[in-house]
């Protein structure tokens, strides 16, 4: 079991002149690592507030998939909480909303997740509706139909929606030929087909030790969720090996795809491989993008006013990618612009003024995700599972502070190229030759 | 297998928790007519210093239609301090700060998140930015096209273009730009420097603005602080000395039918709801009602979602100072549209029947409200906005007394609302729909009235 006082590392992390002053939780909690009943659990207890949340992560997304399965994990997921071996789809439903017991679930790229958020006074009662979603699901036939019909009409609806859809396209081109090709949020033909036997075996296959990881954050006694998980999931198969990391995204030549759609707009989205979480470069790519989504909303949008909407972006998957993006009513004039400074990030090294002030952003950025106990459980799990352990949670901001601007141009220059370009709008005003430029 | 009954379970699990009654939240008044609002939270290292002030669509007759959203955008440009919106974005990078500002209907709002040490310039970084515009006559021009180009993607959005139709009936062409915060494209396009003048000159007051400071700060250090910068700010004229007009009532229910490229239909029904200033009670039975009915244990849900009629259905209110909308609406296939809209107007016929929202129901909804806001408390940066909010269209202390208020509504109370608001009253239906599956079902607005007169 290893201990770690969270306080000191962020502490340092923000010794820097001007970055975010004093830290306010003065006896911010340590977090725990521990191994129970062979399920790795890390537990940060926090009397901050009475809230307590819980995320029970499943090792393996797109990789543990076929086509034909496409979309089982997020149904799966939603029918935890209709009907258990207890209480009927109103019971559950019922007690939920009375002690404000929130359990949801997320269908990911690289995990699934359950998640539950509860508070204090209702803590007992939560737990119960949370072990009795997660290991004593029914899956009544019925209510299958009902999620699966939910699911596919919500899987048709994303096409209306040009940013959803843009996604989606972004996902088919980018990953073509990688696991990630297969979308775990369904297509319409692979929840179709899904049976009820499907689904109870899926789950079934899920929840074994050996594929499971859990992050407590709240208000809590560490040994009582200890004990708690020992009682409750301590009887689990152990299982084999868990879902190994997915191979990186192979870098091929610049695309372009085009979805005609009438609209006062074009919706442009393109894509890059990036490093991933763990990755010593993700840092500074970090850093680098930050800057570069400044100076497009700047030179775009502020000086030229091209657009509303411009941003650069970097994912978190395993197989990783970054991002430009923006919604333009004339491509031709906006993409040179955006394009210029991309290879200004390339060419010119950034002042260390405005390099301190990024750490500042980012710094309140970072906080802000940390508002919330569920805000840090992601954050703790999301490090684990695809940045090198929970501790860089913390190490990253120190990484994020070392960045130097011959980092940022190295990493710039390295991955910014070979974009894959998604558009929804009019293929007439789309150069093909000016999209693949870059 | 034990099943629980749902009304046994109410009864045992609803106790409200105590700590909703200790809201963090502290008020006061500066003698300039400033509302400070503190809020509370030393979770993070964080501080959201927000201005909020009583402006929006609601104050645009059709000349400054879309005005109020264009000078949000103005406010993020040059001042007696900065020149430039360049210089703006690099002060808020030496300030390491979140920032933005959003316009609706009855308010408009301003925000930037900095780190504590950062307090203070982020505070006088605000005032500038509210008392001292300079409205520079060509970064009016160049942000122009930049707020088109929201319009443009509003307009890419399938979903707003039956939201503009239902409320351009709902409210009357005439009282339509009161309530469309967007606004007009040409007003947008052809605005000057003098309008924006106009608005500052009436509206960015200080006895018609909130200053809100939530995170790592005490009332007593935030207090200072705003009486430090903020109480030079001169008192300006009433502005509403001259009230804004009321929304003319509903004359009759009527219908529309939108085409859209969409996979699927949404069908909505919308009614004038209460305003908040004439009756508070309805706006809490409402609220409490679309919690109680987005449960899956209520009759609502069963006729439209269990049924197999609809994928989904829901209920809601939006609270507002001059007359919030209350509307239902569904996603459905094309052959069950008709149907679904029947089944809407069915079930909110029957919310004035006893015993359709039971006591255990609202008391489950109200203890659900309760832990809600226990979670909403987590997130300062948020519920500065949400403060914001109330203190715009109603008040601090409606927001401070929500959950005990709504926890003490009752099924007479849900009875009364339909009765007052919905049943029997004019309405306006709309359907979305691709124009593929509408020629395939043959719909019409006539279809929807139709269904009207047989209710």
């Amino acid at each position: 079991m290893k201990r770690f006082t969270w306080i000191l590392i962020v502490a340092a992390a923000v010794a820097a002149p001007a970055t975010p002053g004093r830290l306010a939780a003065q006896d911010a909690p340590a977090v725990r690592e521990l191994e129970v009943a062979g399920i790795p659990v890390i537990i940060k207890p926090n009397d901050a507030s009475d809230v307590i949340a819980v995320r029970l992560y499943r090792r393996g997304g797109s990789a543990t998939l076929t086509p034909a399965t496409a979309g089982v994990d997020r149904v799966v997921g939603v029918l935890l909480t209709r009907g258990t071996e207890e209480y009927s789809r109103d019971a559950f439903a019922a007690r939920a909303a009375a002690t404000g017991t929130q359990i949801g679930s997320e269908a990911a790229y690289d995990f699934s997740v359950v998640r539950l958020q509860a508070v204090a006074p209702h803590w007992d009662a939560a737990w119960e509706l949370f072990t009795q979603a997660v290991l004593h699901p029914t899956f009544p036939e019925a209510e299958v139909a009902l999620v699966r019909d939910q699911i596919v009409n919500d899987l048709r609806r994303r096409q209306d929606d040009p940013d959803t859809w843009l996604g989606v396209m972004a996902d088919s081109l980018f990953y073509a030929g990688h696991p990630y090709a297969i979308d775990p949020t369904g297509t319409v033909a692979a929840v179709t087909g899904l049976t009820r036997d499907a689904l109870v075996a899926r789950h079934a296959e899920r929840m074994v030790k050996s594929n499971l990881l859990f992050v407590v954050v709240g208000n809590v006694d560490a040994d009582d969720v200890e004990d708690r998980i020992e009682d409750a999931f301590g009887d689990l198969p152990a299982g084999g090996a868990p879902a190994g990391p997915v191979t990186a995204v192979t870098v091929s030549p610049a695309k372009l795809a085009v979805t005609e759609r009438e609209m006062p707009t074009n919706y442009i989205l393109g894509r890059f491989a990036a490093p991933d979480p763990g990755h010593p470069d993700y840092a500074a790519m970090r850093v680098g993008i930050d800057i570069l989504g400044d100076r497009l909303f700047e030179e775009v949008r502020t000086k030229r006013n091209l657009t509303y909407a411009v941003a650069a972006g970097l994912s978190g998957r395993q197989a990783n990618y970054g991002l430009l993006y923006v919604t333009a009513v004339d491509p031709a004039a906006t993409l040179p612009v955006m394009f210029a400074e991309v290879e200004r990030l390339k060419t010119e090294p950034i002042p260390a003024e405005r390099l301190a002030e990024n750490v500042n952003v980012f710094l309140t950025g970072y906080w802000l995700g940390q508002e919330t106990n569920m805000g840090q459980a992601t954050t703790l799990g999301t490090f684990e599972l695809l940045g090198g352990g929970w501790e860089n949670a913390d190490a990253f901001v120190e990484r994020v502070q070392a960045v130097t601007p011959a980092d940022i141009q190295r990493v710039a220059q390295q991955y910014i190229s070979g974009l894959h370009f998604v558009v929804i709008g009019d293929p007439a005003k789309m150069d093909r030759g000016l999209f693949t430029s870059l | 297998m034990r099943i629980v009954s749902w009304v046994v379970l109410a009864l045992l699990w609803t106790a409200p928790l105590a700590a909703q009654d200790e809201l963090p939240i502290h008020t006061r008044e500066l003698a300039n007519g400033l509302d400070v609002i503190i809020v509370e939270n030393h979770a993070v290292p964080l501080v959201t210093v927000e201005l909020d002030v009583k402006n929006g669509s609601y104050t645009e007759p059709p000349d400054y239609n879309g005005l109020s959203h264009l000078y949000e955008h103005m406010f993020f440009k040059a001042n007696r301090t900065i020149p430039s919106q360049e210089k703006y974005l690099e002060r808020t990078n030496e300030l390491g700060g979140f920032w933005n500002g959003t316009t609706s209907d009855e308010r408009v709002n301003y925000y930037i998140t900095v780190g504590v040490d950062s307090l203070v310039p982020a505070m006088q970084f605000m005032e500038d930015a509210i008392r001292y515009p300079l409205f520079l006559e060509d970064e009016l021009v160049r942000e122009r096209p930049v707020v088109i180009g929201e319009f443009d993607r509003n307009e890419a959005d399938p979903g707003f273009h039956l939201g503009r139709a239902i409320d351009t009936l709902l409210w009357t062409p005439a009282h339509f730009s009161r309530k469309n915060v967007i606004g007009n494209r040409d007003v947008i396009l052809t605005t000057t420097t003098e309008k924006m003048r106009t608005i500052q000159n009436r509206f960015y007051v200080p006895n018609n603005s909130a200053l809100i400071l939530a995170g790592d700060i005490t009332p007593e250090r935030g207090f200072e602080l705003a009486e430090q910068i903020f109480s030079d700010w001169e008192t300006g004229a009433d502005p509403f000395a001259e009230p804004m007009p009321e929304p003319p009532p509903l004359a009759a229910t009527q219908a529309v039918v939108v085409e859209q490229p969409v996979n699927s239909v949404t069908v909505q029904v919308s009614w004038h709801g209460p305003s908040v200033d004439d009756d508070p009670d309805a706006t809490y039975a409402a609220d409490l009602l679309s919690t109680v009915l987005a449960q899956p244990t209520s009759k609502f849900y069963k006729a439209l979602v269990e049924s197999g009629l609809a994928f989904s259905a829901d209920f809601n209110y939006y609270t507002q100072a001059f007359v919030g909308p209350i509307w239902v609406s569904a996603e459905t296939s094309p052959e069950n549209a008709l149907a679904v809209h029947r089944a809407l107007l069915t079930e909110v016929a029957r919310f004035g029947e006893p015993g359709y929202v039971t006591e255990e129901e609202l008391e489950a909804a109200g203890a659900l409200l309760g832990v809600q806001q226990l979670y909403e408390r987590e997130r300062a940066s948020s519920l500065a906005h949400t403060v914001g909010f109330w203190w715009a269209v109603a008040d601090v202390d409606y927001f401070r007394g929500y959950v005990k208020n709504m926890q003490a509504v009752e099924p007479d109370d849900i009875a009364e609302l339909a009765r007052e608001y919905l049943i029997g009253k004019p309405h306006v239906s709309g359907v979305l729909i691709s124009p593929e599956a509408r020629a395939a079902i043959d719909l019409t607005a006539e279809d929807l009235l139709a269904q009207e007169v047989a209710q």
